[in-house]
């Protein structure tokens, strides 16, 4: 008992936070554990930012602090109450930043990083992961800007390039579309070696995401009706419903679509072929794998060239209640959304700046930039090289789109993942499956 | 004849009973065993697609990436060891005191009482999880070691009580009153005759709720998620997942065979007692 007195006693000393000791101020940093396990290797580039930034500025230190993934959301009980455990939180993407900001729990970045966009610090960002980065203000009505991107991820293609090899194929022959992707896959199909030609994520919680969107937006280039919602009506929502089903049910793809993730591993056993998803799933094979890239291609999802990929992106953001936000403000901009960058590309993640792209190009040559943009850029490794499937997914990334409506997401797309669940194993039209989906789509935003 | 017919359907019930007995035991222990040789696969065996049972290349490569992946583990573990000994001491405690009284003394609402201890061990610890949380907010014990010990033990108290109450009741009253004669306190009673005639009840709730604590996580998580100073080890394994549940399964099985240790070790070594314990009032004359 006396020692748990004392145990107690020593962590509410521990506990109390002092923002502004001895001329220090302490800026408390979240980050998600898999966010600080990616830049592990091979050069910790993560604490490596952080510790260049103390030594450039001595009268700030970082607390680094790491999470459990998908935690963020509990810090809504302290921001209630006004409080904050953390300053400058890296977990926020473009879907839960929507819900801060409608809560009314972010700091505006305008007057706090003043300098800096008057200078034309957004100009410096590819337009694709400033999405969600403005929105409303919930009292005013007005906008803002309320976080800075910092690590981005995007759909492409992900491939076999050794079974393409074995099949008499090469990266020539990866297709851009999904009708060529359905003619291929069919030929690649063998289930005697337990060889399919494709797999997408087809369970319940992913369907939309991950497969029914990015099919969409590539028959039809966008993938919201003429109210914003998601499109459940057009025609060639009803061709994406039986495109995939079709898929399916002849064996193009593996049972294990149905499951939860089954998809990535049965990707990286290489039981199939293509797999389009995010860029980050043909990476993490490529770096588990001994010479990797001989086994593993990324390169563009079907249709995306012309439509645009979907992209979504990690947002660095001010709670309201810190009580150091310029200074938190200044280790997102500096830290993250410059000197991390070559590390973001070097964990296989997409880069957010335009600035290693543009570099790179031939006959590059460096315009004409403020004080505050030159002495952003020059934080940026000169010797990084962007890796070639970076590059070819770029332009996808300009004509990138996100997850439509994030504040009605979740359940709406829980309802079309159902729905191609039961179309799977009814013998009804596409688009009598699409009709229920709407209806109870209606029935949320009502 | 009719011996031989006695013999075959003794030792051929005995088999059979040994044999559903060992299914059950091979079921029990596939999954441990399969956690082992796992943590010992390469990276492209586990992902084969023709899957294995015994590692063709056997490496520690997991386990040596599980300690660079891993920076808190020594913490998270010194942490789950101070929680679960903690929970230990002050549940043991505080809920054989109250078995004492409860199977000792008799006083209006006596049984009322007991059945209420008993009732909360039907009511899933998840639904005063918010409470919970409410109330360690409100005395700033968020993110503590002590907080989340008081949580534990408040919610282990119940199953002490339940199983200290029926060692106690087991205990002759004749004992108790010849060391009242012999001028013993109450308090002296619990001591020296209560606590070591109850000492395999003891033994057998104070596993239970070591394993409880060992392995809780819900509460670990939710309570104690924004100091890495006070995590245990559950949440430091699930700290271990990647990205959209991105899993790096060699280095799971690793971390998990890890955390298998204390409770084996503490299993075999209480073993006996346990046993004992859990049976203690089971069956009364």
């Amino acid at each position: 008992m006396g020692l748990l007195l004392i145990g107690f006693a020593a962590e509410r000393r521990l506990n109390t936070y002092d923002p502004r000791r001895g001329g220090v101020t302490t800026v408390r940093v979240m980050v998600d554990s898999w966010q600080y396990s990616e830049f592990m290797t091979p050069d910790k580039d993560l604490e490596r930012c952080i510790r260049a930034f103390e030594k450039r500025h001595p009268e700030i230190k970082v607390d680094l602090r790491i999470m459990a993934e998908a935690n963020e959301i509990t810090l809504m009980l302290p921001w209630r109450a006004n409080t904050t455990p953390f300053d400058l939180l890296l977990t926020t993407n473009n879907e839960t930043i929507t819900r801060y900001a409608e809560g009314g729990f972010l700091e505006p970045l305008e007057d706090i990083l003043k300098p800096e966009l008057e200078a034309g610090l957004l100009r410096e960002f590819l337009p694709g992961y400033l999405q969600n980065c403005r929105l409303k203000d919930p009292q005013t009505g007005e906008e803002h800007l309320y976080g800075l991107p910092w690590l981005g991820e995007i759909m492409a293609l992900n491939y076999r390039r050794d079974v393409l090899r074995e099949n008499g194929y090469s990266d020539a022959d990866v297709p851009e579309t999904y009708q060529q992707l359905e003619a291929l896959a069919r030929k690649l199909r063998d289930p005697a070696k337990k060889q399919y030609g494709v797999t997408l994520d087809l369970s319940p919680g992913f369907f939309s995401q991950n497969a029914y969107v990015p099919v969409l937006r590539s028959f039809r280039g966008s993938v919201v009706d003429e109210r914003g919602r998601l499109d459940v009506s057009s025609p060639e929502a009803a061709k994406t419903f039986e495109m995939l089903k079709r898929w399916y049910s002849q064996g193009l793809m593996p049972k294990g679509a149905l499951t939860p993730y089954q998809s990535a591993d049965d990707f990286r056993a290489k039981i199939a072929v293509f797999f389009p998803n995010w860029q980050s799933r043909g990476f993490w094979a490529i770096r588990e794998m001994k010479d990797g890239e001989k086994h593993i291609g990324i390169g563009p999802a079907p249709g995306s060239r012309k439509a645009g990929a979907l992209v979504a992106h990690y947002i660095g953001v001010i709670p309201k209640a810190s009580p150091v936000a310029r200074e938190g403000a200044r280790v997102l901009l500096e830290a993250f959304c410059f000197d991390l960058q070559p590390g973001v590309g070097k964990a296989g993640k997409m880069i957010v700046i335009d600035y290693p792209y543009t570099r790179q190009r031939s006959g590059y040559r460096p315009d004409h930039v403020s004080k505050q943009i030159a002495s952003l850029r020059a934080l940026v490794d000169p010797a990084y090289r962007l890796p070639a499937w970076m590059e070819s997914l770029r332009p996808t990334v300009d004509k990138g789109y996100c997850i439509p409506d994030p504040l009605t997401w979740q359940r709406v797309a829980d309802i079309v993942g159902v729905e191609f669940q039961k179309y799977l194993n009814e013998d009804i039209p596409a688009t009598e499956a699409l009709a229920r989906a709407k209806r109870q789509i209606d029935a949320v935003y009502e | 004849m009719a011996v031989i017919a006695d013999r075959a359907k003794r030792y051929g019930g005995s088999g059979l009973l040994y044999l559903v007995l060992g299914a059950v035991s091979v079921l029990s222990l596939l999954p441990f065993l399969w956690v082992i040789l796992s943590s010992l696969k390469s990276h492209d065996e586990l992902y084969s697609k023709h899957l294995t049972f015994w590692p063709h290349h056997w490496t520690w490569e997991n386990y040596t990436q599980m300690f660079q992946r891993m920076v808190g583990f020594g913490l998270y573990y010194r942490n789950s060891v101070l929680v679960s000994l903690g929970t230990v001491v002050l549940t043991l405690f505080v809920g054989s005191l109250a078995a004492y009284a409860l199977s000792r003394f008799r006083f209006r609402g006596n049984r009322v009482l007991l059945l209420i201890f008993l009732g909360t061990m039907m009511v899933p610890g998840e639904v005063g999880l918010i409470g919970q949380y409410e109330l360690l907010s409100a005395y700033r014990l968020l993110n503590t070691l002590t907080g989340l010990t008081l949580s534990y033990s408040a919610f282990s108290l119940a199953l002490t009580i339940f199983i200290m109450h029926s060692v106690f009741t087991g205990v002759p009253q004749e004992l108790l009153d010849a060391a009242r004669v012999d001028g013993c306190s109450w308090w002296e009673g619990f001591w020296q005759i209560m606590v070591p005639m109850g000492a395999s009840g003891l033994a057998a709730a104070g596993t239970l709720v070591f394993l409880n604590s060992w392995n809780e996580f819900i509460f670990a998580l939710t309570m104690n998620n924004w100091s890495d100073e006070a995590r245990t080890l559950p949440v430091g394994i699930q700290l271990l997942q990647g990205q959209w549940q991105h899993w790096d399964y060699g280095v799971l099985f690793s971390s998990v065979m890890l955390s298998f240790v204390p409770v084996i070790i503490l299993f075999l070594l209480l073993q006996k007692y346990f046993m004992r314990g859990l049976t203690a009032g089971a069956v009364k004359g």
